[in-house]
């Protein structure tokens, strides 16, 4: 990639309370990552600090210092990598929801900027977090042209009977509410790298993602190499029981909350956002690796609560996983990514247990020495669908669609 | 002569059997005509039944007496189901007054579920809501366990695990091992799983509280989700199912599509839930109007491989499809009178004394 020598794309993914980013250099013609980093705790406050980890060329370093907003990460990676040495040529940002104005990445400019702008209450946490980055580097790095990727883009090719909601005409109309999806990033990474693993064309494929974070999860249904259906909807409420949000709940809840016990919408999205999920279930904690490790341990209630909260995770999970196979006629793949997908053998051993009716034959030893940083086969030879864990690089692919947006450009 | 009072608001619906002569009507529903309305179908009675169409946390058994107590758990599940329970309460009074000396049963359509596994009938939300009964309950559990029943009549053996599909109004499925509940698509109220005729289905929750912000009441936004969404919701005015099915124009399509693609991800998930299935059968009141639905959504399910059933049922309208797949005709008239005869044989103790009004 000559005509990029020279140039360096800085890539930022904001996630609910950090702020990761790399940026990548074309210094050999090909690109290689400069530097990397997360702003942990951002807008976290409570007993531990917060910090910037930065792993750059002039070695590594950890900088306690006040994060209050995705603003303030920002401008301590840019300092960061300034002090590095680091001249920023673009910078990429994950803008987790582009409504139905963007189907794919595009340059931040005076058209798109108010567009986006319109976009930000879709996804109250992330949009604006991604919108103070853009604002900070375009103070701190004017002379770097900005664009965004969304993670709602690689759904855009879910058909209409998957995308509609039951919902009465002029609701949809004037709302917009259809099922958009998010992780897209991630799932056309693991995509592709599935696809180039297996050496099997997209034409044809059948798999089913999914995308198991610490903090958001989903499920992506892809047939052909391209979404057909996802558990997230118009927002990243619905779907697996995550760790914080309670995932698929009866709409009338909803209604309940609001007209029965009289919470207010907004306090009614917190609870359903914010203190449900794992958390909601096991009363101990958000995170499945403390409930993973402690079940069975604690006393009576709390321990059975534990127990509860990862078997309902995992139970939610497999239905998902026996819904898309049965949509798409079929598997070829199931693949797990993300933090808890490739580090929880026990979770993938629980989803993959007794779906030997789909085609899914779990190799017990190769799913538990499966490593976390590279693609690892957890099924055997003779199993109809390949269970793979593949490590997820959202950062990659907002490079990829930059020096495509460049390419176009020039 | 056996009376099943049947809610379906805004009417009641009635069944008479009179020693296997079976007839049935529509009697309006109101405080005042409701005892003359009863009067008018016999004089005497040697049983009577009243549906509860939701049974709460507190109405856990698929038969039960009518006493004070079973009534005050039927009103207390009018948070569920505020037009039904109090229908079914109001009616199981009445009949009680109009005929003090029958036997009366209550004939629950969620017990069936009462004993789902934890996994499947927890939300994933803070416990006060579960301790307060937010839970999942399921529906349509007097029609599911009449199919599996039926599947185990005449000599046969019920299959191990049933996918039970019922197509009415508010389609649902519901997943069986061994006749046992492990999984339904309906949830807290039948809105949540497949769009029904006029209920939404599964929507993001989201979508309630946005409208609420935009100046809905809650009480306008549960009228929208539960009576004028779904497939009419869809189409753009009111339909049948059987329009639906026969899906002539664009709009009764993408509502056959939708309906269709719900019901293949039910059965899906389904299997996961149960680890595999033996036999899905999907029944309706009337099986020729979507027999042609019910094909499709057998069809968009190759992919499951299952044994043959038997290829006939005695005095059922059944049609194997593909080998484990069927569509049964379970008219709810039947549905009914069966669901009596088994209260009766279970020999429940039933009271002759009314409660207090």
């Amino acid at each position: 990639m000559e005509w990029m020598k020279g140039s360096s794309i800085l890539v930022f993914n904001c996630g609910s309370s950090s702020l990761g980013y790399k940026m990548f250099g074309w210094d050999s013609g090909e690109a290689a990552v400069l530097a990397r980093g997360k702003a942990h705790r951002v807008g976290v406050t409570g007993a531990e600090e917060s910090f910037l980890e930065h792993h750059g060329p002039e070695g590594e370093r950890r900088q306690v210092q006040p994060l209050p907003d995705h603003g303030a990460a920002a401008a301590a990676a840019l300092e960061a990598l300034a002090a590095d040495g680091l001249a920023v040529t673009g910078v990429g940002h994950r803008f987790v929801h582009g409504g139905e104005r963007f189907a794919g990445a595009t340059f931040v400019d005076d058209e798109t900027y108010p567009l986006l702008q319109q976009c930000l209450p879709l996804a109250p946490i992330h949009n604006p977090a991604a919108m103070a980055a853009i604002e900070v580097a375009r103070e701190t790095v004017p002379q770097a042209r900005q664009y965004v990727s969304f993670d709602s883009a690689f759904h855009a090719t879910i058909p209409e009977v998957a995308r509609t909601y039951a919902l009465p005409k002029r609701l949809v109309e004037r709302f917009g509410f259809r099922r958009y999806g998010f992780h897209g990033l991630s799932y056309e990474y693991v995509t592709a790298a599935t696809l180039e693993y297996l050496q099997v064309p997209a034409a044809g494929s059948r798999m089913v993602a999914c995308h198991l974070g610490t903090g958001g999860s989903s499920v992506a249904a892809i047939a052909d190499g391209r979404s057909v259906d996802t558990s997230m909807g118009y927002t990243p409420l619905p779907g697996l029981v995550m760790s914080t949000r309670a995932g698929d709940v009866d709409p009338m809840l909803a209604v309940y909350l609001m007209m029965v016990q009289g919470l207010r919408p907004a306090e009614a999205e917190d609870l359903l956002n914010k203190r449900s999920g794992l958390l909601g279930v096991s009363r101990y904690s958000s995170d499945l690796r403390d409930l993973n490790e402690n079940v069975g341990e604690g006393e009576g209630h709390d321990s059975s609560s534990r127990g509860l909260a990862v078997e309902a995770y995992v139970h939610r999970l497999r239905k998902y996983v026996g819904a898309y196979a049965a949509a798409m006629g079929g598997l070829d793949a199931l693949v797990f990514t993300d933090d808890i997908g490739v580090s929880d053998a026990q979770v993938r051993a629980a989803v993959c247990q007794d779906m030997e009716w789909c085609g899914i034959h779990l190799d017990g030893e190769a799913n538990a020495a499966a490593p976390r940083d590279q693609i690892a086969r957890l099924t055997g030879p003779d199993s109809p669908v390949t269970a793979l864990s593949v490590p997820t690089d959202e950062e990659a692919v907002i490079v990829r669609q930059g020096v495509e947006l460049w390419r176009s450009a020039a | 002569m056996n009376l099943i009072l049947d809610p379906r608001p805004p009417r009641l619906h009635w069944v008479v059997d009179e020693g296997g002569e079976v007839t049935e009507g529509w009697a309006p529903f109101g405080a005042d005509e409701l005892p003359l309305a009863l009067a008018s179908l016999a004089a005497e009675v040697d049983a009577v039944a009243c549906v509860v169409p939701h049974g709460g946390p507190d109405l856990t058994a698929a038969v039960s007496p009518v006493t004070e107590e079973a009534l005050a758990a039927v009103r207390g599940a009018r948070r569920f189901d505020w037009d039904g329970c109090h229908m079914a309460d109001v009616a199981a009074r009445a009949a009680l007054a109009g005929w003090p000396d029958a036997r009366h049963y209550l004939l629950c359509e969620t017990a069936l579920f009462a004993d789902m596994p934890p996994a499947a009938s927890r939300y994933a939300v803070p416990e006060a809501l579960d301790a307060n009964g937010i839970r999942r309950y399921g529906a349509h559990g007097l029609a599911h366990r009449w199919v599996y029943d039926l599947l185990g009549s005449g000599g046969e053996t019920a299959p191990h695990r049933l996918i039970s599909v019922h197509v009415d109004d508010r389609p649902a499925a519901a997943c069986l091992v061994d006749g046992r509940a492990v999984e339904t698509t309906c949830g807290f109220t039948p809105v949540e799983g497949v769009p029904g005729l006029h209920s939404c289905g599964d929507v993001d929750p989201t979508i309630a509280m946005q409208l609420c912000e935009a100046g809905y009441t809650p009480a306008e936004v549960a009228d929208l989700l539960s009576q004028r969404s779904g497939l009419s919701g869809v189409v753009g005015r009111p339909t049948s199912m059987a329009e639906v099915a026969a899906a002539a124009d664009d709009g009764t399509r993408l509502a056959r599509d939708l309906l269709v693609y719900a019901l293949v991800k039910a059965v899906g998930a389904g299997a996961a839930a149960m680890g595999g299935v033996d036999a899905v059968v999907l029944s309706a009141p009337e099986l020729n109007p979507v027999r042609e639905l019910i094909k499709e959504v057998c069809s968009g399910l190759g992919a499951l491989q299952m044994r043959p059933l038997p290829e006939s049922l005695p005095g059922a309208t059944w049609e194997q499809i593909a080998p484990g797949m069927a569509g049964l005709e379970a008219p709810r008239r039947e549905v009914l009178r069966w669901s009596l005869a088994v209260a009766q044989s279970r020999a429940v103790r039933t009271t002759k004394a009314a409660p207090a009004a």
